[in-house]
Parts: C-alpha cells; sequence; structure tokens
C-alpha cells in the first residue's frame, strides 16, 4: 500500500491528541478526586450520585429534626420529673393530714403549702424553651395553664400533637399536651390490655408500625445468585399484595410470616445457599418500614413490624381476645347503666364492629381506637365505670373493666386545699384518692416520653449507620480510586511521550535524503 | 528513410517529457500540505509509429495526458462520513453544553436547591415559632427559583445560539453550492476543448468535502464535467446555476419567537435528510433541546402547583395562606413578592394555631414524594433522570463521534494511499524523469556531432 506524506503527519496527530486527551482525562481524575465531573462520563453514575446527595441531605435534615426532638421531649422530662416530686409532696401531706389527729389549724397551715406547691406547678409547666410553651398543644405561645376569674387553673392550651418527621417512614410526637397531663373534668379510660392484632396476609399494610404505614416506594430484591427484580409497592394494600410480588418475583424468594406472627421473612427458597438482598431504591424507605431491608444467607428474618389496631382488624387478629365474639358488658355512667351484647346478631367480628356496637348502645360515651392502634380509648363527661356481665369476660379481655378516670391536676390540688381550710376529713380521702390517679397518670405519661426518647436515641444511630452507608455508597460512585488512576496516569504519560518522540522522527525519512547527485 | 533532424525532433519530446515529469513531481511535492489534493502523474505513450520500406519504426515519445489520480467511490465514501461525523459532533457538543448546565450533585446544582428547598421545611417544621427559620425558607425557594431561571434562560439562549449557527451555516451552504455552480462553469468551458481541468475539480472536490460537514448529499456528473448536487433530494446545484439554501420561520418548542427552519425554494427540509452539522442542529435543537427544557418546566410547575396547594391551604403567623411562587415554568418561576418583603407570610399549620407544623411537615414530604406529574418519581429523582437521559445521549454522541472519527481517518488513510502524495515516490520520479532528461540532452548531443560531421563532410 502507498503511504502518502500527508497519512503520516495525520496519523501522528491524531495519536498524540489521543495520548494527550487521554492524559488530560486522567490528570483531572487524579487532582479533583472525582471520577466523573460531567454527566454523560458516567450517566448511571451521575444519576446515583444526586439521588445520594439528595438521600444525605435528608439524612442531615432527620438529625436535624431528631436532635430538636430530643431537646424538647429531655425537657418535658424534666419537668414530669420536677412535678412528679412535687405531687409526692402532696400526697404526703394529705397522707398526713387525713389522720383524725390533725386538727383545723394544721390543716389550714398545710392548706397554704399545697397552694405553694400548686403556684410551683403551674409555673412549672408554664415553661418555655425555645419560645415555645411545652404543654400547650398546638397553642404553643399560649401559656397553657392560667386561672380563670374564679381563681381555677384551667387548660388554655388545645389537644394538638407536633410531631416531627425524624426518619423516612418515622414520625415522632415531641409534645405532651396539658391535658393528657392534668387531665379535665371529663372521665377516661384506655384498656389496660395490649389490643395488638397479630400479622396476617390480609393485615393492610397502612396499619404497620403502630398505623404509620408503609411509603411508597420501590424495592430491588436480589437472589444472590444473579437474578434481580423490582416490585413497587405503590399499588399494595396489604402483606399479601406484597407476598405475591415477592413470590411472583420470578427469582424463586418466599416470602411468609414469621412464626412470631410479628414479622415478615424472606426466603431464598430455590438458592438457599445464596445471599439475598432487599434494598430501597430511589432513596425510598419501603422496604424498611416493612422491615425486611437487608440480607442474609438464605433468609431474611424481618423485624417486627408492629401492625397497629384498625377499625377493620379482625378480632380473631388480636391474640389477647380469648373469646369471639366477645360477650357482654355491663357500663355504669352517673346517670343510667346499659348493657351492650357484642355477640348478639349480627355478632362483632372485626374491633370496628365492637366500637360501633358500644358507641350505639351507650350514647353518653365515646369509644375509639387509641391514637397508636394498640387499645381502645372511652371518654365521658362524667363518671363511669365497666364490668363484665352475664358470665362473659369480655371487659377483662378488652381491658375495659374498671372505673373512668378523672384524674384533675389542679382539680385534685385545689380540692385537697379547700379540704384542708374546711377542715373535711372525706374530702381530703376524695382528693388524696384522686391525686393518686394523677400521680399514676404522670408516671405513665413519664414512661410514654421515655419510650420515645428511647426511638429517638435509637433512631440518631440508625441515622448515624445510614449516613455512613449512604457517603461510602457515593464515595464508591463519584470517588476516583487513586491507586488506579495514578497508575494509568504514568502510562498515558509515556504512551504521549513515545507518540511525541515518534512524531519527531517520522518526517525525517525520506528518499531525497539518500539520492546523492 | 527520416530524415537526420526527425531525430532531433525525437530527442526534444523525450526531453519536453523528462521536464514535464519533473515538473509534476514538483507540482506534487508543492501541494504535499494541500488539503484535498490529489495528485497528478504522467501518462506517456510511444509516438505514432512512422512507415519505413523497412517496417515500422519508432519516432520517440508522446505525452498523452496529466491524469488526476483519484478514486470516486472512496470519495463519496469520504463525503458521507465527514456528514456523518459532523452531525455527531454537533451533537455531541450542544449535549456537552446542556450537561455542563445542569450539572451533576455539585453544591450549585438544581437538584441540591431543591433539596435544600425541603429541608427548609423542616427545619420551619421542627421550629414553627422561630422567625428566622422563616427567612430561610424564603431564601431557600428563592435560591430554587434562581436555579430554575438560571438553567432555562441558558437553555433558551443555547436554542438561539443554535438558531444563528443554522442561519451561518445555511449561507456558508449556499456560499459554497455558488462556487461549485461557477466551477461547473469554468469545466464546462475548459473540457469542451478537450483541455483536462484538473485543478479546478480539486477545488471543486474541496468544496464538496467542505460541504459535506454541513449536510448530507448526492452528486451526479453530466457529460460535459458539470457536477449537479442534490440536498435532501432537491436539486441545489444544475451546471452553472444553484437554489439558495435559506432560513425561514417556523415554530420550534425551544426558541420560542425566533424559531429557524431550513429551506430551499421555500419547502423545508426535514433535519433527518438534512444529515450533517445543519441537520443535527434543527434534530438535537427540536428533540433532546425541547425535551430537556420540556422536562425542566414539568418539574417546576409541578413544584410551583404542589407547593402552593399546600400553602394555601393553610395558615402563618401573618395570616391565612398565600401563594408561595408565582410564574408557572421554569423560566417564570419566581417566590410571591409578599413573601420575600415579609417572611412571616410562610405558612406552617392547618389549624391556625402557632405550634401546628403539619403543612411544614406535608410540603417537606414532597421531597421524597412520588408525584404523578413527574411519572411516579420524587422531584429530585425527576431532575437525576433528566441528568442521567442528558448524560447517556450525550455520551452516546460522544462514542458515535469517536467511532466516525476513526472510520474516517481509516477511509482517509485509503483516499490519501490512492491519490495523496508520497515524498518517497516523487523522489523517485525526479530521479527518473532528470535521467530520462540528461539521457535525451546526450542523444541530442549526439546527433548533433552526427550533423557536425555531415556538415563537414568533404570540406578543406
Amino acid at each position: 500500500m502507498r503511504i502518502a506524506f500527508s497519512t503520516l503527519g495525520r496519523l501522528s496527530i491524531t495519536n498524540i491528541n489521543r495520548a494527550l486527551a487521554n492524559v488530560v482525562e486522567l490528570r483531572q481524575k487524579v487532582s479533583t478526586g472525582r471520577r466523573f465531573s460531567l454527566a454523560s462520563e458516567d450517566p448511571v453514575g451521575a444519576q446515583r450520585a444526586i439521588l445520594l446527595t439528595n438521600e444525605l441531605a435528608a439524612i442531615r435534615q432527620y438529625r436535624d429534626a431528631t436532635q430538636s426532638g430530643l431537646l424538647y421531649l429531655q425537657s418535658t422530662q424534666g419537668i414530669l420529673l420536677d412535678l412528679g416530686e412535687r405531687l409526692r409532696e402532696v400526697k404526703a401531706i394529705a397522707l398526713q393530714q387525713r389522720s383524725d389527729t390533725s386538727d383545723a389549724s394544721t390543716r389550714a397551715t398545710t392548706a397554704v403549702t399545697v397552694r405553694s406547691i400548686r403556684d410551683q406547678i403551674l409555673s412549672l409547666l408554664n415553661t418555655e424553651v425555645r419560645g415555645r410553651h411545652l404543654f400547650s398543644g398546638h397553642l404553643t405561645r399560649t401559656e397553657p395553664f392560667a386561672e380563670d376569674s374564679t381563681g381555677h387553673v384551667v387548660y388554655r392550651g388545645d389537644e394538638g400533637l407536633i410531631r416531627f418527621k425524624v426518619g423516612p417512614s418515622q414520625e415522632e410526637i415531641t409534645n405532651v399536651t396539658g391535658s393528657e397531663l392534668a387531665g379535665t373534668r371529663d372521665a377516661f379510660m384506655l384498656s389496660s390490655v395490649d389490643l395488638s392484632p397479630e400479622l396476617t396476609t390480609g393485615t393492610p399494610l397502612a396499619s404497620l408500625n403502630r398505623n404509620a404505614g408503609v411509603p411508597p416506594g420501590r424495592i430491588l430484591l436480589d437472589n444472590g445468585a444473579g437474578g434481580t427484580a423490582t416490585i413497587d409497592t405503590s399499588g399494595m394494600t396489604s402483606v399479601q399484595d406484597l407476598v405475591t410480588a415477592i413470590n411472583g418475583s420470578g427469582l424463586g424468594l418466599l416470602a411468609a410470616i414469621n412464626a412470631g406472627g410479628d414479622g415478615i421473612d424472606v426466603l431464598n427458597f430455590l438458592n438457599p445457599t445464596s445471599t439475598v438482598t432487599v434494598t430501597d431504591l430511589d432513596g425510598g424507605s419501603a422496604a424498611q418500614a416493612l422491615g425486611i431491608a437487608g440480607s442474609g444467607v438464605g433468609v431474611i428474618r424481618g423485624r417486627s413490624v408492629d401492625p397497629g389496631l384498625v377499625s377493620s382488624t379482625p378480632l380473631s387478629d388480636i391474640p389477647s381476645l380469648a373469646t369471639v365474639p366477645p360477650g357482654v358488658i355491663e357500663v355504669q355512667t352517673d346517670t343510667a347503666s346499659y348493657v351492650v351484647d357484642f355477640s348478639a346478631p349480627p355478632a362483632a367480628t372485626t374491633i370496628g364492629d365492637v366500637v360501633a356496637r358500644f358507641n350505639a348502645t351507650v350514647p353518653e360515651l365515646t369509644m375509639s381506637l387509641s391514637p397508636d392502634g394498640a387499645g381502645l380509648r372511652i371518654d365521658g363527661p362524667g363518671g363511669f365505670s365497666i364490668r363484665d356481665a352475664a358470665g362473659s369476660t369480655a371487659a377483662t379481655e378488652l381491658g375495659i373493666a374498671g372505673a373512668g378516670r378523672t384524674a384533675r391536676l389542679f382539680g385534685s390540688l385545689e380540692d385537697l386545699e379547700a379540704a384542708l381550710l374546711a377542715d373535711d376529713g372525706d374530702g381530703i380521702e376524695a382528693a388524696l384518692a384522686e391525686i393518686e390517679m394523677v400521680i399514676d397518670n404522670v408516671v405513665r405519661v413519664q414512661g410514654t416520653v421515655a419510650a420515645r426518647l428511647h426511638r429517638l436515641d435509637a433512631g440518631l444511630q440508625m441515622l448515624d449507620t445510614r449516613q455512613l452507608n449512604a457517603q461510602t455508597r457515593l464515595s464508591s460512585v463519584v470517588s476516583t480510586d487513586m491507586a488506579e488512576a495514578v497508575t494509568q496516569l504514568t502510562e498515558a504519560q509515556t504512551l504521549y511521550q513515545s507518540a511525541l518522540g515518534t512524531a519527531a522522527r517520522v518526517y525525517d525519512l525520506n528518499l531525497f535524503n539518500y539520492l546523492q547527485r | 528513410m527520416p530524415s537526420i533532424f526527425s531525430l532531433l525532433n525525437t530527442s526534444r519530446r523525450a526531453l519536453d517529457a523528462g521536464q514535464l515529469g519533473v515538473q509534476i513531481a514538483n507540482h506534487n511535492i508543492a501541494n504535499l500540505n494541500t488539503p484535498g489534493y490529489t495528485r497528478q502523474e504522467l501518462v506517456l505513450s510511444p509516438m505514432r509509429t512512422l512507415m519505413t520500406p523497412f517496417g515500422e519504426m519508432g519516432a520517440g515519445v508522446r505525452v498523452d495526458q496529466v491524469r488526476r489520480v483519484t478514486d470516486e467511490f472512496l470519495t463519496l465514501a469520504m463525503y458521507r462520513e465527514n456528514s456523518e461525523l459532523s452531525q455527531w459532533q454537533t451533537q455531541a457538543d450542544i449535549l456537552g453544553r446542556v450537561e455542563m448546565l445542569t450539572g451533576v450533585d455539585d453544591e450549585t446544582s438544581l437538584s441540591n436547591a431543591i433539596t435544600e428547598f425541603f429541608n427548609a421545611f423542616d427545619q420551619l417544621a421542627t421550629n414553627v415559632e422561630d422567625d428566622a427559620v422563616r427567612s430561610v425558607v424564603v431564601n431557600a425557594g428563592r435560591t430554587l427559583a434562581e436555579r430554575f431561571n438560571g438553567l432555562a434562560a441558558s437553555l433558551a439562549e443555547l436554542g438561539d445560539e443554535i438558531d444563528a449557527r443554522i442561519e451561518q451555516q445555511s449561507n456558508e451552504v449556499s456560499e459554497i453550492l455558488r462556487k461549485i455552480a461557477d466551477l461547473n462553469n469554468q469545466v464546462i468551458a475548459k473540457d469542451t476543448h478537450e483541455v483536462k481541468s484538473n485543478d479546478l475539480k480539486v477545488r471543486r472536490a474541496q468544496l464538496l468535502e467542505e460541504l459535506s460537514q454541513y449536510v448530507k448529499f448526492s452528486t451526479r456528473e453530466d457529460q460535459y464535467g458539470a457536477l449537479d448536487v442534490y440536498i435532501a433530494g432537491r436539486q441545489v446545484v444544475h451546471r452553472d446555476s444553484f437554489a439558495p439554501v435559506e432560513v425561514s420561520d417556523g415554530v420550534s418548542p425551544v426558541t420560542g419567537p425566533r424559531p429557524v427552519r431550513v429551506s430551499v425554494d421555500g419547502v423545508e427540509l426535514a433535519a433527518d435528510r438534512l444529515g450533517g452539522s445543519l441537520g443535527s442542529l434543527v434534530a438535537t435543537r427540536d428533540t433532546e433541546l425541547a425535551r430537556a427544557r420540556a422536562d425542566l418546566d414539568r418539574l417546576a410547575a409541578t413544584i410551583i402547583d404542589r407547593v402552593n396547594a399546600i400553602h394555601t391551604s393553610g395558615f402563618s403567623p401573618a395570616g391565612s395562606g398565600v401563594a408561595f411562587f408565582t410564574g408557572s415554568d421554569a423560566l417564570t418561576m419566581a417566590v410571591s413578592q409578599t413573601l420575600v418583603d415579609r417572611p412571616e407570610y410562610v405558612a406552617h399549620s392547618y389549624n391556625n394555631t402557632p405550634g401546628d407544623n403539619s403543612l411544614a411537615r406535608d410540603i417537606a414530604a414532597l421531597r421524597d414524594a412520588s408525584l404523578d406529574e413527574l411519572d411516579g418519581r420524587t422531584p429530585v429523582g425527576f431532575f437525576s433522570a433528566l441528568v442521567g437521559d442528558v448524560g447517556s445521549l450525550a455520551r452516546s454522541a460522544q462514542t458515535m463521534r469517536d467511532n466516525k472519527q476513526l472510520t474516517r481517518s481509516e477511509l482517509q488513510t485509503r483516499i490519501e494511499s490512492v491519490s495523496g502524495v508520497s515524498l518517497d515516490e516523487e523522489a523517485a520520479n525526479v530521479s527518473r524523469y532528470q535521467t530520462m532528461y540528461e539521457a535525451a540532452a546526450r542523444m541530442m548531443t549526439t546527433i548533433n556531432e552526427m550533423l557536425d560531421t555531415l556538415v563537414t563532410l568533404g570540406g578543406p
């Protein structure tokens, strides 16, 4: 083949350019520490980098929210502990003064102490943290408790709960309302038995995680034997839908509810020795919320997903309920008594039926599902009591046997003060009984707050892990592998030098140099 | 029997041929670096023989032709490769500009602004009583709007620039067509006089090569050596006349008021049939760029609508909710002036209490919400898909460009192997023809001496 003069030059230049471009690109990678700076250099990586950066920013935000939540709840907890102390002092005074050895004058003196403790509690509960009254519900600019014109302390806040988003699918209540703490004149009752249902294939996804539900999102399944599939929770309504999707993924996976009836296991049925992995895609958290995010050899043991009560929950799914339908209860209010028969046709089959039957039969009281999905709540305008009837154990099993409580914090203190001033022994007894209930209530609230603090603390650790995880993944997507890049750069520079050297010599050689005349 | 003087003629023709040979080698060497030059070579043949009583006798050499050494098929293939190369080159350039605008995961990217905006509402949700956070929210909203505006404006500018380039390249194409028609005119004139117009044809080939960068075309040479040129199936050069490629207004989703279309004789030429950089400019503007712009508008409109729907339904410390954003697309998006002037209009609650943060949480939750308007993606997910799409389109355009460069280089090597000037070969030619010239001159001397002998015959 003929080689033209211009070919020599052109090919030399092309080779030099290609070698130099390579050197420049590698130098860029080494000096910036990034594998790419434009999307075209790695379109998939660029997309993942954006999503991971977004995820990291979200995690930072969840951390901030968690820290704020911790601040508010820790302040609340401190106040509750003080409050408990003060109330125990009052209780001690009441115990002392109820005996007949106390006379009117000592009772009158201690009435002043009770009064001053009431005032201390008043200012304690009106504490402000970062411009927020902790116990006013949503009315955070309003002092929660104040004396009305008659000198009684009344609650000025509302029932609003303040939730912070502290994780992709986790919200935490960060306040305690004054009414929850100090009570009203209304009586209420919470079931004393945990009525949480067990997990079944019919359990609605919305009821999981104590009714927080499962966010829609795409989940990546990997059977560890070369098979992957994506499922989407956005169209799913029940656990059955999820099981169907996983079992139908064609990866030989088998999803089932675990033996404990509280979580979902994913078995690598056809490849029992391979590692099965379930991951959330697009920065979502569906798999996390379903408790199946993670990996394991042969099987993923899903964590407990805490299904909450919803009105469609079948009574047969509630383990603590031995008798279905429950039977008969007797309800006594201040004005009337009622018999509620849950077994009368049509017999109640769901917890919603129980609630509807109760509310229809007892118009004075209101039964509802407690917000945490773990039991029932009954509210009434005055005192009431409930007991088993007609030989059934329905009230006991539902955890609603007993009296509706009126636990008025300030009311009981005021009653005690009045009874002390009036030298009224019975009055002191009555006030003491109520104060004991108030203390029980404060202790219960302390427990709730402690549980929330614990969840936030645990969440913080989980966020740390997730942050580290996301950072590692981001860095594996965008960061240069230095050792590799530097080696490649050295090679590229050598190549460039030899291209230059060759080009410089190529023009020296031609026949003219050898034709001597 | 030929006369002794005819011997002189034979020598003279050999001298001429030798001189011409050196001259052609000289010409070839002189054009060593002329782009598109095709080497010439001397075609020699023996002179017509003379009939003598003793049989045929040769009468020296004759110059038949100075020939351009070229391979038409390779040249046509080269034009095609040129068109395709510049088509991908142009697309890679434009998409490279777009992806530089969108950025990846850096601080100043739009995706970052989207995340920060929704995070600001989450911050508000945890600090509803803190008015300073409301300013943070407003500023995050302004940053978001500005990033959208900036990106949309840059894409629009890119569209304008493409229009300008379409206009400029159309003019250049018309100018080339005019020159080809002009050369056709000269070629016809020369060829009819049986003169091979080699250098005119070299010039014409150079023009065709230039043309091939801008558009795909086909050609047909008529019997007089004139070249007719067709673009997108329409004849644009017929002998010495040409139809200019013009730009006219049309409707473009990107450039709005001044969308530019390419036409000949008032008939619009489709981008895919135009090919080359001109076709690529039109096609990339109307598909990839238009889609990026439309996606950006869709994202902006979705954020505006979703945020406003929530924001107007609630309350701020200053009263009931107002629209957070004004505008309807990426270019017009802005934080409403009320909020800029008075950040206390940033809403946080549905029930008009100072502590209810549910509205702020609902807006913040849009960050992770799969939205139907965005094909079931989150806002950042949608944007990342846009970046990924542009990136992979740019990447495949770059790959195609690099492939085309390789095949073009191969083809060029093959063309040069036929038509290019080889110094070694020319050195050999110079040597050959110089030797021929020297030998012919030596013959001339010999004949001269013979004449001398004849003249002095019978002298004193």
